[in-house]
């Protein structure tokens, strides 16, 4: 019974995980071709006669790799400062009671809703201001917006599963209300937190409207503007941008094979008791 | 983390002063310009500054002044070789080039319009100049142009191509690149079709008798490999440019002269759209998605040996000969109704922003960008200046055709909503490619939508 | 003893959220401000609703709130269930976790503009590689024409949609189940529930204040998808897919309509802030209850 289970489980997966995979495959497959062989008819499953051109005009023509650097700064920084700021307005959402709790809750919720197409000329004017117009602070102050309300609901989330006895027994113990959120709360919640940042991580890495109204040079321009440079009026280069968006997704998952086991440790591993 | 969290406190509280700076200034909605203007002065100076600090390391010691300028990366081969020369007569200016993706061009420099900084010079489109100028965000240049020797419009440009710019007698846009579209073909599959490459369609029923012999199940497996022509059914502008030019050879317009009332229930109209959507619906020579399929996929398609025929403009042709060498492509004069029509006039206007920090030095710029010597290499497309054509680089059979065509062009309407227009004509070309409404239906809706926002 | 400890320590609720609500207020208030303003003022100094007058007689509007509808309804279930299944099959024990989890978090990893290119090409009605794999393996005679027809665009992209979503509602489960400890399933085995029961009443009641919140950022996210159907369909054929957020974006950054545009987003914004208040509220008592 248990064996037909754990077998039963492992198809499912497998089933569902090569439904999944297969347009990463289609794109991998799609970027080691010519421009003249993406659609033939009938199709090829793989490259008939496979080239890296694409790869190496991305890498050595282009100024790609200069723009996976902005994105990882810009989305670094962006996510940390979301993350500092985001676990304690979660834990009072969590924790304190208040009246009109809901409201602000809802208030912060719709930040994510406003058009951006109604921020953005507010936004540059400030920004110029500041003079932060192309440069990582200010686009990465501006994908706060989209990051931050969805950062302090997730979190909020997994800081209700745990138990409030938790924190008492650390503030019998002398800690401070917040002490205890960075001694208790963030190690148990390791594994929500780390899920919460990559996801922030996420929105500020594909973002693309204030990464490219708030740049205007090389200097602070992300990978998603790069991608969209390669097309202009009477030329799609497909391989091209599917060639670099292999070379940006493939160091991320394997980043993200090598350290999931620090932050999800599997049921097992459980910290908690219910 | 306290320091963190303080940090960006400060940055909040900066930001909070920023943009109520801001708001003052703009008190309304419509002001913006005025508003902007009021804090040039100040604003002028410090951006200098900045920009000399950042030049100090030229070895030329004294203060070089910017011009900033917007383009979107299609001529980036010749901005590489103008950047040089023109600093090189100009060691005071410096020039700076930034690239902007083409489908986000107008959004940005209308954002940068209503703010008070932007670029000083930028590539736009003909219909944009004209939606900018009217909406007040230009800077006109009649009185620059009164006092310059080095442009003589009246002689030298071609008078076609400044209409679009002129809004009420000033003018905001001045033409450097000129373009109209041509039929584009595969003369290898008119040779396996047994239809003479030389000989292309020049009328709406050749064209359907040719794409009919074009359109093959080269396997047999009832599925058809290869589709006679590729159809633009997606994407407002790509769909403008191709629907409108076949109304006009059918005798129609989008609207009547003096812009008040759509004319797009006109028989002429109908008769397009039987034509245009016919294509697909009766004599399925079009691929069955054309619904999807914006000029870019068209294109794509025509690379790889789906389609045999469509319509696109020059700089696409000289992409296809680099992507795919293999294709014999040929270009022929765009059938319309009757015989070849005239196309939409499509190409760059040169545009500075009301609000521009240094329009003085820009204008030294347009002034050297728009001269015969520059403008001889500069535009893949040909130059809205006419003493420029006179080079060897047209003289390629291809060329000759796309400039026998530049000579059957005309103006697209003026219309106050351009982009509204559009999407109705790209809504009713689409409801007649779904069947979701005859051509009929489809024009009366059309107009109606289109008569309220002419109003 | 808790409450005396409680009172001794109180502090203002404000305290925590004082950066969140600067950084927020910064970069929303004069946007939101500048839109009310700007969807009223028509004729000189008077306010008018001309505006949202025009907007309720908008047939592209009306459609557009009911495809909105339509969009949160196709996608947000679908992908709160595959979500699901997958974390608690990835959460089982399985060989080859580590590769199954990465697995199912790639379309995580592509950018949103690559997957509608991807997806694009992948449904092309006459070269697709979705007709011709289900071709070949028997499971449709005909080329289906799926995003070029008006009945199923709607659907289709949602599929892409789902299928980029759900590893967010996945590694997001999963990361909840990682504060339940494995003796309550063991005490719970001893008492003889099968799996079921015991996904029904430990994991699911445990996990209910993470998939309330889940629930709440899928629905927020849903509404506000833009890009995918923007990229894949434009809204069409003949705008039949179109969801409010694009008629925003048409309206405003394609036809200069600023105004017109505001008006819209505000009504919007009206809209989801009812839902989004039910939604709380209607949860808030379950999950009091729930983690008492």
């Amino acid at each position: 019974m248990k064996g037909i289970k754990k077998y039963g489980a492992s198809i499912m997966l497998s089933f569902l995980g090569i439904v999944m995979i297969f347009p990463f495959f289609w794109m991998i497959s799609c970027a080691f071709r010519r421009p003249n062989e993406l659609l033939t008819s009938p199709p090829d499953m793989l490259p008939s006669n496979p080239t890296i051109q694409s790869f190496t005009h991305v890498l050595f023509e282009t100024e790609i790799p200069r723009y996976f650097f902005n994105s990882l700064m810009i989305a670094g920084m962006a996510t940390i400062l979301c993350i500092f700021v985001a676990i304690p307005a979660a834990y009072s959402f969590a924790r304190h009671e208040y009246r009109g709790k809901n409201m602000v809750m809802i208030g912060i919720l719709l930040c994510n809703m406003v058009p951006q197409a109604s921020t953005l000329v507010p936004l540059y004017r400030a920004l110029d201001r500041l003079g932060l117009i192309d440069s990582y602070v200010g686009i990465a102050f501006t994908h706060l917006l989209c990051m931050l309300p969805f950062s302090i609901i997730m979190l909020n989330g997994f800081i209700k599963t745990i138990p409030k006895t938790l924190e008492e027994a650390a503030m019998i113990d002398g800690c401070t209300r917040l002490q205890s959120i960075f001694k208790i709360i963030v190690p148990v919640c390791s594994s929500g937190i780390f899920a919460t940042a990559m996801y922030a991580f996420m929105i500020s890495w594909e973002e693309f409207m204030y990464a490219m109204t708030f740049s205007t040079s090389s200097r602070a321009r992300t990978i998603s503007i790069g991608l969209k440079l390669f097309s202009t009026e009477f030329k799609v280069d497909w391989s091209s941008i599917l060639a670099a968006s292999t070379l940006m997704t493939l160091p991320i998952l394997i980043l993200f094979f090598l350290i999931q086991d620090t932050f999800i440790k599997g049921a097992t591993g459980g910290a908690l008791k219910g | 983390m306290k320091k963190r969290q303080m940090m960006s406190v400060v940055l909040c509280a900066a930001m909070l002063a920023a943009s109520g700076c801001g708001n003052s200034s703009k008190s309304g909605t419509g002001d913006t310009a005025e508003g902007a203007r009021a804090e040039e002065g100040a604003k002028g100076e410090e951006e200098k500054e900045g920009e000399a600090k950042k030049d100090e390391g030229a070895a030329s010691g004294q203060e070089k002044r910017v011009v900033t300028i917007w383009y979107d990366g299609t001529e980036e081969e010749s901005v590489k070789r103008l950047e040089p020369e023109f600093e090189a007569l100009h060691p005071d200016i410096d020039l700076q080039f930034e690239i902007v993706p083409y489908s986000d061009l107008s959004t940005k420099e209308m954002v940068a319009c209503q703010s008070s900084v932007g670029p000083d010079v930028m590539w736009q489109s003909y219909a944009w100049t004209n939606s900018f100028a009217k909406m007040g965000l230009l800077t006109s240049y009649s009185s620059y142009l009164e006092q310059s020797d080095a442009i003589d419009l009246e002689n030298d440009f071609d008078p076609v191509a400044l209409e679009l710019g002129t809004v009420e007698g000033e003018i905001y846009g001045l033409p450097w690149s000129m373009e109209a579209m041509c039929l584009v073909y595969n003369k290898d599959m008119f040779r396996d079709a047994g239809l003479d490459p030389e000989a292309p369609p020049t009328n709406w029923d050749e064209l359907i008798q040719c794409a009919k012999a074009l359109t093959i199940d080269k396997d047999g497996d009832g599925t058809i490999d290869q589709y006679g022509y590729g159809l633009v059914g997606n994407l407002t502008g790509n769909t403008w440019f191709r629907f409108v030019p076949e109304l006009w050879s059918a005798g129609g317009e989008v609207a009547s002269e003096d812009l008040t009332i759509g004319t797009l229930n006109s028989p002429e109209a109908i008769e397009t759209m039987t034509h245009y959507a016919g294509l697909l619906t009766e004599h399925h020579v079009a691929p069955e998605g054309s619904v999807n399929n914006g000029a870019a996929e068209v294109r794509t398609l025509f690379n790889n040996k789906n389609v045999a025929m469509y319509v696109d403009g020059q700089a696409a042709v000289k992409n296809i000969q680099k992507d795919a060498p293999d294709i014999d492509v040929g270009v022929a004069l765009w059938p319309g109704k009757n015989g070849p029509l005239n196309a939409g006039l499509g190409g760059y206007y040169i545009a500075t922003p009301k609000n521009a920090a240094n329009p003085e030095d820009a204008w030294t710029f347009i002034e050297y960008f728009l001269s015969k010597e520059v403008q001889e290499y500069f535009p893949i497309a040909f130059p809205a200046n006419l003493k420029a054509r006179e080079t060897d680089r047209f003289d390629d059979p291809i060329s000759q055709v796309f400039a026998e065509q530049i000579t059957h062009t005309q103006n697209f309407q003026p219309l106050a909503d351009t982009p509204g227009a559009q999407q109705i004509i790209l809504d009713a070309v689409q409801s007649c490619f779904t069947g979701m409404s005859t051509p009929e239906e489809a024009m009366n809706e059309a107009n109606e939508a289109l008569n309220q926002i002419l109003q | 003893m808790n409450k005396i400890k409680k009172k001794k320590r109180k502090e203002h609720p404000f305290f925590y959220l004082l950066p969140t609500l600067v950084i927020l207020c910064l970069l929303v208030a004069y946007p939101l401000l500048n839109n009310l303003i700007n969807s009223l003022s028509m004729q000189g100094m008077f306010p008018t609703w001309a505006n949202y007058q025009k907007l309720f007689s908008d047939k592209y509007f009306r459609q557009d709130l009911k495809n909105t509808f339509q969009w949160l309804f196709y996608t947000v279930p679908f992908e709160m269930l595959l979500g699901l299944l997958i974390a608690i099959l990835l959460n089982g024990k399985i060989g080859m976790k580590k590769f199954f989890r990465t697995i199912f978090i790639i379309p995580w990893v592509i950018p949103a503009v690559v997957v509608c290119i991807i997806w694009k090409w992948i449904y092309n009605a006459d070269y697709g590689i979705l007709n011709y794999i289900l071709q070949a393996l028997g499971l449709i005679q005909k080329n289906q024409l799926w995003v070029s027809d008006p009945k199923q665009v709607l659907q289709c992209i949602a599929v892409v949609y789902v299928w980029k979503i759900s590893p967010f509602v996945m590694i997001m489960y999963l990361s909840g189940l990682q504060s339940i400890s494995a003796d309550i399933y063991e005490s719970a085995r001893l008492d003889g529930a099968n799996w079921l029961q015991q996904v029904g009443y430990i994991t699911l009641p445990l996990l209910f204040p993470v998939m309330r919140s889940v629930i709440l950022v899928s629905v927020i996210w849903s509404l506000n998808s833009f890009v995918y159907i923007y990229s894949i369909s434009g809204g069409g054929p003949a705008r039949v897919s179109e969801i409010v957020q694009i008629f925003i974006y048409k309206t405003g950054i394609e036809q200069y309509n600023f105004q017109y545009s505001a008006a819209a987003a505000n009504v919007f914004l009206l809209i989801v802030m009812v839902i989004a208040f039910v939604y709380i509220s209607m949860t808030e008592k379950q999950d009091k209850e729930m983690t008492g």
